[in-house]
């Protein structure tokens, strides 16, 4: 397999550049790259959260092995602690408006490719700390004062998501 | 000549201006930048910039007359005055689209 075959449209934006698939939207930014193990990597990055739909839909459908890790990796500094970041990431791109409706749209479920990388990395014990976090931070509120009223950053539908999410990532384990 | 194309490269190219103004200005700021991906970085580049809220600002604005350096609008025209959101026959793409969404709410479909 190689990354010219995983363009998923016919756009001039596409190139493959330092073993990175890159989308260019003002610059060139990596989208994904093979590893040796034969396993496509994408990038769950935020700014081109459309083509890395697009990406996922076509990876399903091809039936090749994938999973999702964090856009620094493509620096070549890397970073320290590779799966607790990878974990913390995938858990906030799930917060995030434009993957959590996404992934619903396309019909994949996001949890479940975070446990199966967990169970190939053995770090699944890095998931509950890191759900707290998020839930802590996705149910955020600020009380305003003037009107009376709590403000959330994220969105209903989401935090009750949060809610029930580690027991979903559970029953995902023992599946 | 002047098509969609022709307006979303010009637009990209007025973000690009306005993000290399705002990075050469935060970029030595000592708690850093946050990107749309909840990274913080040190010493931001220009694809750090996407998707930050900035950048949707910077595509918002649109360039009046007093923003640009030719007192028009992309015009080849460059030497008369250029009141483009004045006067009774100014119509511009900007006013178009108000009175678009405003039929829209009208008829409820947005």
């Amino acid at each position: 397999m190689e990354l010219s075959d995983l363009i998923p449209d016919n756009s001039n934006n596409w190139s493959v550049k330092n073993d990175f698939l890159m989308f260019k939207k003002i610059q060139n930014i990596p989208t994904c790259f093979i590893s040796n193990e034969d396993i496509v990597y994408i990038f769950l990055d935020v700014r081109i959260y459309k083509q890395v739909l697009k990406l996922t839909s076509l990876l399903v459908n091809k039936g090749v092995e994938f999973y999702f890790t964090i856009p620094e990796l493509s620096n070549p500094k890397g970073t320290e602690d590779l799966n607790d970041t990878t974990v913390l990431h995938y858990l906030h791109s799930y917060s995030k408006k434009e993957f959590f409706e996404g992934f619903r749209k396309i019909d994949f479920d996001l949890i479940y490719n975070l446990i199966k990388w967990t169970e190939k990395e053995n770090c699944f014990d890095l998931v509950k700390e890191n759900y707290e976090y998020m839930l802590k931070k996705v149910n955020h509120q600020d009380y305003d004062y003037y009107s009376n009223k709590s403000t959330y950053k994220y969105g209903e539908e989401i935090r009750e998501e949060f809610r029930s999410l580690y027991r979903d990532i559970q029953i995902s384990k023992i599946l | 000549m002047r098509d969609r194309a022709w307006r979303r490269y010009m637009e990209e190219r007025i973000v690009i201006r306005r993000l290399t103004n705002k990075l050469h200005l935060g970029r030595w700021y000592w708690r850093g930048f946050e990107d749309a991906n909840g990274v913080t970085h040190q010493h931001p580049f220009l694809s750090d910039y996407i998707g930050s809220p900035d950048y949707f600002t910077f595509k918002t604005h649109t360039t009046k007359k007093w923003d640009s350096r030719h007192k028009i609008k992309y015009s080849p025209n460059k030497n008369g005055a250029y009141y483009r959101d004045s006067g009774k026959n100014s119509k511009t793409r900007e006013k178009d689209r108000v009175l678009f969404l405003k039929i829209l709410k009208e008829y409820g479909i947005k």
